[in-house]
């Protein structure tokens, strides 16, 4: 634990070495994805409502997925620019240590910037929670179990996607491809899709299933209890698939080393 | 007593080359059955060109890889399969890569070390002061990584691996790029660590390091062992001729007839710009004798009898 305490004390203090360029960063990055959500708040302000779905309450599935990504790419900065350990060969290094890898690369770049992120998605919560009927006082527990829900699945996703690198050194694409374009058709309802991609939602990149059903559940629209119960089966199904993936890269890193 | 023991260790690697339309599979052979043993408190030195399979070994006993065949086991433990308790009592430095936090200053890396690896306060503070002191680490200590010059980041480096107090340390290259001066601070530093008992694996292509430091030497070519033993002992395995070279006197360099006759006879090589003449001597020649022949048909300044350096025999062994 106090080696943990120092790592996240040393990126700390190794990022306000550039205090300006910190500062700034939080402040464009902030900027940059309330400028998303702005879009969205464009477009709903000329439909009303998306899939029968109101603008206040896809405010409240963007803010969930939106802050699980916000405190994912704060602790894992590391885990993000996997690609480059792989193509320095500096992954090595961590071997050399007697730590936990994957706990090494969360604590080896906290991103204290993405905290502009999660600023961001809060905001965005508040106002959902003030413009639809949805009432926090009585969801304040299932909107926190939710966003933690949420953060656990970025974490599995991200794992699993930097674990790709161990077989393609390079993984950016498929990071933009698998997790990027499934998190932002996350923030909206997934029935507006087609039957392709709200599989993908569901049960492939199940982000789905930590916003859309269980809000959907709690606001009437679905029935199922499965929905409700849905962030756990998502995040409990993952975890064995996560924890294996990260351990064949692993292996197949230590036999081939590249 | 042994703290390494390899034992037939074999690597390859699966490498894809594109032909036309189709990749082609080629199998290299990084290792070939390699095996050898090292003794506590041991100074080795560990060499091989480019490519022969220094670093793949490395890797293997680092932890960081794992063989295709045979075993290697180290201070009791098979690396690769105890990586995290074995790595505590293993410091690595590899000279291509920094292990230094670059944006913090020196002193923070040891601190971070120390939580990592657990180091009680007043063992940590025992041993910085130790490090610092043979590494005159003092200057550097509050100034951040990336400010450093190379020859300081490989002190810095070099400590950082010994946070821990490890007994067994692999160098793969610390003296890669360093000016003369920070080179002698480290290699003086290595002497005081192997004069404490520390057992010490060192790759480099520098042959004058292993030379002042090392008592065993490892050679690999090829994926295969070539030697192990000490240098001495490289030296006979291959035999060199000992070469005497003649310095003509200025305004004298140009031969006759007679004397490029003479040169042949010796199979000597002339090197007519600086007018210097390398007559290799067999082992039954006497050097004063040649000497006195070449006096008595050229004008001679000054003569010289050099041993085969241990570049040359090493080159003799690439070559295979």
């Amino acid at each position: 634990m106090r080696s943990v305490i120092a790592l996240f004390m040393a990126s700390l203090k190794a990022q306000y070495e550039y205090r300006l360029n910190f500062w700034l960063d939080t402040l464009i990055n902030g900027a940059n994805l309330f400028s998303d959500f702005l879009l969205m708040a464009f477009l709903m302000l000329s439909f009303k409502e998306i899939g029968g779905w109101s603008f206040g309450e896809i405010a409240i599935i963007y803010s969930i997925v939106e802050m699980g990504w916000g405190i994912f790419r704060f602790f894992g900065e590391g885990l993000h620019r996997f690609e480059e350990l792989m193509v320095t060969g500096r992954f090595d290094l961590l071997l050399i240590r007697p730590m936990n890898t994957v706990k090494q690369l969360l604590l080896e770049r906290i991103d204290f910037r993405r905290l502009g992120v999660v600023v961001e998605a809060l905001a965005v919560a508040v106002f959902g929670f003030t413009a639809s009927r949805i009432d926090f006082g009585d969801m304040w527990l299932a909107y926190i179990s939710l966003v933690f829900f949420s953060t656990v699945m970025t974490f599995e996703i991200n794992i699993i996607l930097a674990a790709i690198a161990f077989w393609t050194v390079r993984n950016s694409d498929i990071i933009v491809l698998a997790f990027y374009s499934t998190r932002t058709a996350a923030m909206y309802p997934a029935h507006i899709y087609g039957p392709v991609l709200k599989n993908v939602l569901t049960f492939i990149v199940p982000l789905a299933s930590v916003a859309y059903f269980p809000v959907g559940y709690l606001t009437g629209r679905i029935t199922s209890i499965i929905a409700l119960i849905s962030p756990v089966l998502g995040v409990t199904a993952l975890l064995p698939v996560t924890v294996l993936i990260w351990k064949l890269g692993l292996k197949h890193y230590a036999s081939t080393g590249t | 007593m042994q703290i390494v023991n390899v034992e037939n260790l074999q690597k390859n690697y699966t490498v894809y080359q594109r032909k036309g339309l189709f990749r082609e599979k080629r199998i290299i052979r990084a290792l070939q059955n390699i095996s050898f043993t090292v003794n506590r408190g041991e100074f080795l030195g560990y060499i091989g060109p480019n490519g022969a399979g220094k670093s793949t070994t490395i890797k293997i006993l680092t932890g960081i890889m794992t063989p295709d065949g045979g075993s290697a086991i180290v201070d009791g433990m098979v690396p690769y399969r105890e990586r995290k308790l074995y790595v505590r009592n293993i410091g690595v430095v590899f000279g291509q890569k920094t292990q230094l936090w670059w944006d913090l200053p020196v002193r923070d890396t040891y601190s971070l070390l120390k939580a990592i690896y657990g180091v009680p306060e007043s063992r940590f503070k025992e041993q910085i002061g130790y490090l610092s002191g043979h590494l005159e680490l003092g200057e550097i200590m509050d100034r951040p990584v990336r400010q450093l010059s190379l020859g300081q980041r490989m002190r810095a480096e070099l400590a950082a691996a010994l946070v821990h107090d490890p007994e067994l340390l692999f160098l793969d290259e610390p003296t890669i790029g360093l000016d003369i001066v920070s080179k002698h601070r480290v290699l003086q530093f290595l002497r005081e660590l192997h004069s404490r008992g520390k057992t010490i694996f060192l790759t480099t292509h520098d042959l004058k390091d292993i030379e002042a430091l090392c008592q065993e030497i490892l050679i690999i070519n090829h994926g295969s062992l070539v030697y192990k033993g000490t240098l001495e002992g490289l030296k006979g395995m291959v035999k060199l001729p000992r070469v005497l070279r003649i310095q003509l006197r200025e305004g004298a360099f140009s031969l006759d007839g007679r004397c490029t006759g003479f040169i042949e006879r010796y199979a000597a090589r002339y090197d007519s710009k600086t007018g210097t003449i390398d007559v290799e001597l067999s082992d039954t020649a006497r050097p004063a004798n040649v000497a006195r022949e070449f006096m008595q048909v050229m004008e001679i300044e000054d003569f010289r009898i050099t041993d085969p350096s241990i570049e040359d025999v090493v080159r003799v062994i690439y070559r295979k």
